[in-house]
Parts: C-alpha cells; sequence; structure tokens
C-alpha cells in the first residue's frame, strides 16, 4: 500500500474520501500531502511505501495516522522508540497537544525521563498490578526504578 | 563548509526519489525474465531430441500469433485462463490461496448449462443474462463454503478448496446424470438463445476459431476487479487484510466478513469462467471441460503478480503456448509445454525473490 492508503487506515468508511463505495484516489493523496508535510514525514511522497521510509519516518507516519483519526483517547506505546532527537520533540509536542485538546492519552514508555516530561500521573506496573502511583514533580527515575522491581514500598518502609 | 540542517536532510530525500522506481522496474521485470530463461531451458528440451529449437518456437509463434485463425484460438484458450487467474489473485490478495478455482470452474460450467436448458423458452437477452449469471452465482456458493469455514472457524482454506474440487466433480456426475444424453457425459446441446456469439462476427479475421464473446466479459471482468481492488473500501479492506490481518482489525475492519466475501467473489468469477466452455464453445456442458485451466489459473495469477493487467497478459501468454503446443504435438512431445509451463511458474517465483533482493540492495 501507499501511503496515502496507509494513512486512511481505520477511516476507510469516511465520506469525505469518496462517492458510496468508492475510494477516490485523489482525496487519498490531499490527505496525505497534508498530514505528511504536518508530521514532517520524509520524503512526503504519498505514492511511497511505508516500507522504503526510515523507521523514524515510520513511527511519524503511524503517529500522523493515529492522531489524525479524531479518536477520544489515545494509547501510545514507546512512541520515540529509533525516533531521532528533532522527532522526538515534534512527538512530544503533539502528545500533549492530544492532552490539551481533552483527549485522554494513555502513554507507555520505557524512557522513563519521557514519562516524567510529559506526565500529569505516572502509574508503576508490577506484575500485573499497579503498585504505585506519583505525580512527575514528586518523583524521579530512581524511585520508579525501584517501584519497577517490587521493591518500591520495602524501601520505604 | 556549510553543513546546514537544510543540505544535510535534503540529501538522502533526494537519493531516495531514483532507486524506488527503478527497483519497481525491476520487480516487474520478474516476469518476462521468467519467461525468457524457461524458454531457453525448453530450447535445451527441445534439442536433446533432436529438433531444432529456433524452428520448433518459429513455428509456435507462427501458429498461434500469425494467423487470424491461431490469434483466434489463443484468445479461446486465454479467456477462461483470465477468469482463472483473476479469481486466484483476488484470493491472493486476500491473503487467501484459493485452489479452488478449478472446482468453482466446473460447476459454473454446470450451472450455466442447466440454467440455459432450463430457461431455452425465456427471452433472448433475459434467458442469456440469467444463464451468465447462473455461472458466477453457482462459483460464488462454491467459493462461499470454504470462506465461510475460514471466517467463522479459522478452517484452513488450502485444504478446503483442494477437498471441494472433488466434491465438486462427485456432485456434478451425480447431479448431472439425468441431464445427460444417452450413453453420453454431456448435456444435450442449449438452445441458440443462450448462446454467446462468436467474435469471428465481428473480426472475420479470426475465421473458424472458436474465440467468442466470452473474451469481452472475461475483460470486464478483469477491469471490475481492478476497480474493486485500487478504488473501492471493500477492496480497500481487502488487501489491508491480505497485508497484515492484525492491523486491518485494528484499523476496524471485520476480517472475517472480508475473507468470506473475498472467497465468494473468487468463486464467482470462477464460475464466470464456465461460459467460454458452454455458451461460448460447445453449447453443452460435458464432464471434465475445465482440463485444469482452474489449476492453471494459479500459474497466471503468480505470473501476472495479481494484478488484473498482469493476469489478462499472462493469460494470454499461456493461451499462445497452450495452442503453440497442440500445434508443435507432431514433432515434440506434448509434455514439452507442460514442462515450459511448469519451468516458467518455478522461475516466476524465484525471479521474483532475486530481482527482489537485487533491488533491496539498490536502495
Amino acid at each position: 500500500m501507499t501511503l496515502a492508503e496507509n494513512l486512511i487506515l481505520g477511516l476507510q468508511h469516511m465520506r469525505a474520501l469518496g462517492p458510496g463505495p468508492f475510494l477516490d484516489p485523489a482525496k487519498l493523496e490531499a490527505r496525505a500531502r497534508g498530514l505528511l508535510s504536518e508530521f514532517d514525514v520524509r520524503p512526503a511522497e504519498p505514492a511511497y511505501r511505508a516500507a522504503q521510509l526510515s523507521g523514524g519516518n515510520q513511527q511519524k507516519l503511524i503517529a500522523a495516522r493515529e492522531l489524525s483519526r479524531g479518536a477520544r483517547a489515545v494509547l501510545a506505546a514507546h512512541p520515540t522508540r529509533g525516533v531521532d532527537l528533532g522527532a522526538i520533540a515534534f512527538l512530544h509536542a503533539r502528545l500533549l497537544a492530544e492532552r490539551d485538546a481533552g483527549r485522554g492519552v494513555l502513554l507507555v514508555s520505557s524512557e522513563l525521563s519521557e514519562i516524567l516530561a510529559l506526565s500529569d500521573r505516572v502509574l508503576v506496573l508490577y506484575e500485573g498490578r499497579v503498585v504505585h502511583e506519583a505525580r512527575p514533580a514528586a518523583t524521579d527515575e530512581r524511585a520508579l526504578g525501584l517501584h519497577m522491581t517490587g521493591r518500591g514500598a520495602a524501601e520505604r518502609a | 563548509m556549510s553543513t546546514t540542517p537544510g543540505t544535510v536532510v535534503a540529501a538522502p530525500a533526494a537519493r531516495a526519489a531514483g532507486p524506488p522506481a527503478r527497483a519497481a522496474l525491476l520487480r516487474a521485470l520478474a516476469p518476462l525474465v521468467a519467461v525468457a530463461i524457461s524458454l531457453a531451458i525448453g530450447a535445451i528440451f527441445i534439442a536433446a531430441i533432436g529438433e531444432d529449437p529456433i524452428a520448433i518456437y518459429a513455428l509456435m509463434l507462427r501458429e498461434s500469433l500469425g494467423t487470424g485463425y491461431g490469434i483466434g484460438q489463443t484468445l479461446f484458450k486465454a479467456t477462461p485462463l483470465v477468469f482463472t487467474g483473476l479469481a486466484v489473485a483476488l484470493g491472493f490478495r486476500a491473503g487467501l490461496f484459493n485452489i479452488g478455482v478449478e472446482g468453482q470452474l466446473y460447476l459454473g460450467g454446470f450451472a450455466a448449462a442447466l440454467a440455459g436448458l432450463a430457461l431455452s423458452g425465456w427471452p433472448a437477452p433475459l434467458a442469456l443474462t440469467l444463464t451468465i449469471a447462473a455461472a458466477a452465482a453457482a462459483g460464488a456458493a462454491w467459493g462461499a463454503i470454504p470462506g465461510v469455514l475460514k471466517a467463522r472457524f479459522g478452517a484452513h482454506e488450502v485444504i478446503n478448496t483442494i477437498m471441494l474440487n472433488f466434491v465438486a466433480a462427485a456432485l456434478v456426475s451425480y447431479l448431472g446424470r439425468p441431464h445427460f444424453e444417452p450413453a453420453t457425459v454431456r448435456t444435450a446441446e442449449l438452445a441458440a438463445r443462450v448462446h454467446l456469439p462468436r467474435l469471428e462476427m465481428l473480426l472475420p479475421a479470426l475465421r473458424g476459431s472458436p474465440a467468442n464473446l466470452s473474451l469481452a466479459i472475461a475483460l470486464a471482468t478483469a477491469a471490475a476487479v481492478g476497480a474493486l481492488l485500487f478504488r473501492t473500501r471493500l477492496g480497500y479492506e481487502l488487501r489491508a487484510v491480505g497485508l497484515n490481518a492484525p492491523a486491518a482489525a485494528c484499523g476496524g475492519v471485520a476480517v472475517g466478513r472480508v475473507q468470506a466475501v473475498a472467497m465468494a467473489l473468487s468463486g464467482a468469477i470462477a464460475g464466470l469462467g464456465g461460459v467460454n466452455f458452454v455458451l461460448g464453445y460447445k453449447h453443452f456442458f460435458e464432464l471434465g471441460f475445465t482440463a485444469g485451466a482452474g489449476f492453471l489459473g494459479i500459474a497466471v495469477a503468480l505470473i501476472g503478480r495479481n494484478h488484473p493487467l498482469g493476469v489478462v497478459a499472462a493469460a494470454l501468454f499461456f493461451g499462445a503456448l497452450s495452442y503453440g503446443g497442440l500445434v508443435i504435438n507432431q514433432r515434440v512431445p506434448k509434455e514439452l509445454v507442460e514442462a515450459l509451463q511448469g519451468i516458467v511458474i518455478l522461475l516466476a517465483i524465484s525471479a521474483h525473490d532475486v530481482l527482489d533482493r537485487i533491488a533491496r540492495r539498490m536502495r
């Protein structure tokens, strides 16, 4: 599939994309041009295939696709893995913008600095259960790391 | 030395602009490379039995494409392969391997004959339309069975479609018996109003060849499949399922429903292929009329890269090979053409992978 087609996954029944049972390639392409430039996917060519993009650009492509769907909640799992620094800052800003627009964002990441920088609330899971909740301002990477090993409570005691 | 951010990022983008086009071209060439190598290997076989390969190939080419009659024969042989190739290709696009095209084609031809016999008193356009529709409907029903089994129970369509080929053959033998002419394995002749006219009526150059209006139906079907796959919401979902079913499911595609619909459509196209023999050529149904056209459709789809245009081209190639094989029958064994077909298929699959690897390296 082309990037233009890839970008409508989940929206394939949207009225605006074509009359009746049809999809209008021109509308797909126009939509793709807008999203590719907005999310700075390079090269911004709707006719390319996702496999031809670098890993970071693939991540931005997915972000563009999922954040453009107008969902009320976003589950972002490792959204910046393999992404270069400039794109990381961009994706972080987009996720915060989602939050500011009133949408729920559940961020899952192995980058604790990312979690501390973006989150309003941090929850730590250990063996399938929430073992810790904190405000980013009231915790740090060391404390979170301890809770992740299940030893946070013991350490405090 | 100026290393502005602009130049740094512009460089890879510029480099990326060329290769994908060249790589795509290389991939598209794979079938042609496969055909060329196959003909070379075939030449070794021909030489090994003491014939002149060039003379034999020239004879094949001259007889299958050099005369109006030969072209007509090639078109006639290619017609069912367009249908069966499209049927297999549509399945492949949805990630389904429909090996049951042979049985769906067989039932389609049988249903066309029964409908043609039953509707012989109806007004001509209506009778012909319904007879053609019966062929598609029978194929669709037979394709829908493994489709629904896959969607509902996850039963593998490869096993089920293979098995249903045997069931179709047995079913037709059983249901057909009361309709067969005494001491034959064929039905009575259909009324002229449900015949598909021969192309020689429009194109006198094809005089004597059995090519008929089924070819037009085949080409229209190819166009319809292309439009379905690349211009509709259903086609989009179908391709999404074929490329990555879990991702399609995340995108809200009802994977099972799409698979069942794809199999029914694939079967409908296969069944439609039955009209070439039954309505366009013999004007009756005969046991075993498919003669492997369904299985050859798998090869046609593979060589045609599951694209309607490629399928039409591949069907024409196999049609020419098939008729050319009949022509050279007296000088080389007919197994040669079968061997050639096999080699083309093998090489088409491997050439694709080899050229794909080269294309990747070019990036």
